[in-house]
């Protein structure tokens, strides 16, 4: 069986979307040693960078991917809404 | 590793580190944030099927990926912040022994001081000091100076060896802070599988066929290739009281392209041919669909010696879909087809839109 309920899906890809771009913002912030005003202390600043390298990177691609999943589900809820009319 | 007045210090900002915290820590919200709103976002009651499916799975390995990532930098957060005030209170009770020993220093020279002063004024005085300590100014001074030197030895011998524990100590909690984040860094989200792209919204299906044949006394070969990406298949059922009409229509599109190239006693025969369409497509039907929905881009190419191949591929990006078929076959001379196909996931939709009507007129022309 398939069905849908084109407004609930709706409001889920909108949420799906807001949530994706929430992180693709985090991952804009993602570097914790950026700014911080001077030196942490030596091996904590040196991983600091790699540390903030490696969320940027991670957090723009599942943003990325729940943008995504945010647009299939309004993609779903226009298709079901438009055919099913 | 500094010094202050000749004891260890510990290198490091622990402003810093407060601030790096509390960056990660408000990361570490956010995702968590973000990683509930997924999780219940995938929580769509009346939406059934397969694509639910597909969703589903997909938001559970998202929401997945980022709850421990969360957790990491949360802990991480706090071995920054403990970090932070270990330096804060090293550096202070440091700065607090550099402050003693330089206060005994300032004492030492003046004491110095003073005695080249006393010495300076009695020339003759050295044996009187030595005869008589205390009895004369000279003296005074050489005491103070000598007790002076004492007081700062002693301030050097206590707080030297004890900066030094409270930077080793620092140190090490420096290295497990890093080695923190090096876990934190590893546990950074990689991209979650099964996350569907806008190709997973669609049914897809291609198929490819390429051969050769001698039939006949006539040698040749033939190639097709064809792809279909259907967005929704409808079924509409229409009962005027006499009889039943059932149709089934399609939302999508497709290509195909084929070729055939045949050498025999009727000489040589060439043949390609393709077609692409997207929209709407019922049984018994045309198709009714906008041409800004898709972009057809042929080419041509000829071939020489024997030979067959087919393929089709398919990739959707921002812009939508991109089909490519392609079918070549030659027994002596040949030819083959590339079909370039582009279509607007937009343009579907709105075909799918006009679907109904499309199923009504087709009711129309079965009467």
């Amino acid at each position: 069986m398939i069905a849908n309920d084109p407004a609930q899906t709706r409001s889920a890809g909108s949420r799906l979307t807001a949530a994706g771009g929430e992180l693709l913002y985090a991952a804009g912030g993602a570097n914790p040693g950026s700014g911080a005003g001077g030196d942490a202390t030596p091996r904590t600043d040196a991983t600091l960078g790699a540390l903030g390298s490696a969320w940027t990177s991670g957090l723009r691609t599942l943003g990325e991917q729940v943008e995504a999943l945010g647009r299939y589900a309004n993609l779903a809820a226009t298709a079901y809404e438009r055919a099913g009319g | 590793m500094g010094t202050r007045a000749g004891l260890a210090y510990p290198e490091g900002n622990p402003a810093a580190l407060t601030a790096s915290a509390g960056r990660l820590s408000d990361l570490a919200a956010r995702i968590e944030r973000a990683s509930a709103s997924i999780a219940e976002s995938i929580r769509v009651s009346g939406w059934e099927g397969h694509r639910y499916g597909v969703f589903t799975t997909a938001g559970r390995a998202l929401a997945d990926v980022l709850g421990p990532g969360a957790a990491a930098l949360r802990r991480t957060s706090s071995e920054l912040t403990e970090l932070a005030t270990e330096l804060k209170d090293a550096q202070r009770r440091i700065e607090a022994w550099a402050d003693e020993i330089e206060a005994a220093q300032r004492r030492f020279r003046a004491a110095g001081s003073a005695l080249n002063a006393a010495m300076f004024a009695n020339p003759l005085g050295a044996g009187a000091v030595t005869s008589s300590p205390g009895s004369s100014g000279l003296g005074r001074a050489q005491a103070a100076y000598e007790r002076a030197a004492s007081e700062l030895d002693e301030l050097r011998a206590h707080y030297l060896p004890k900066a030094r524990q409270l930077c080793e100590r620092l140190r090490q909690e420096d290295e497990r802070t890093a080695s923190t984040l090096r876990t934190a860094a590893a546990s950074a989200p990689k991209a979650a599988s099964g996350a569907p792209s806008p190709l997973s919204f669609f049914d897809l299906n291609t198929d490819a066929s390429a051969g050769f044949g001698n039939r006949d006394g006539t040698f040749g070969g033939s190639a097709s290739a064809s792809i279909e990406a259907i967005l929704a298949r409808l079924h509409k059922e229409f009962d005027d009281g006499a009889s039943t009409t059932e149709i089934e229509a399609t939302v999508g599109a497709n290509a195909e392209a084929s070729a055939k190239a045949e050498v025999g006693p009727g000489g040589l025969h060439l043949g390609a041919g393709g077609q692409a369409q997207a929209g709407a497509k019922a049984e018994l039907s045309g198709t009714l669909g906008d041409e800004g929905t898709f972009a057809l881009k042929p080419s041509i190419d000829g071939r020489l010696g024997p030979g067959v191949e087919a393929g089709a591929s398919i990739d959707a990006d921002g812009k939508g879909l991109h089909f490519g078929v392609h079918a070549g076959a030659s027994a002596v001379i040949g030819g083959g087809l590339h079909l370039e196909v582009d279509v607007d996931p937009g343009g579907l939709l709105d075909a799918a839109r006009e679907a109904p009507r499309t199923i009504e007129k087709i009711k129309d022309i079965l009467g």
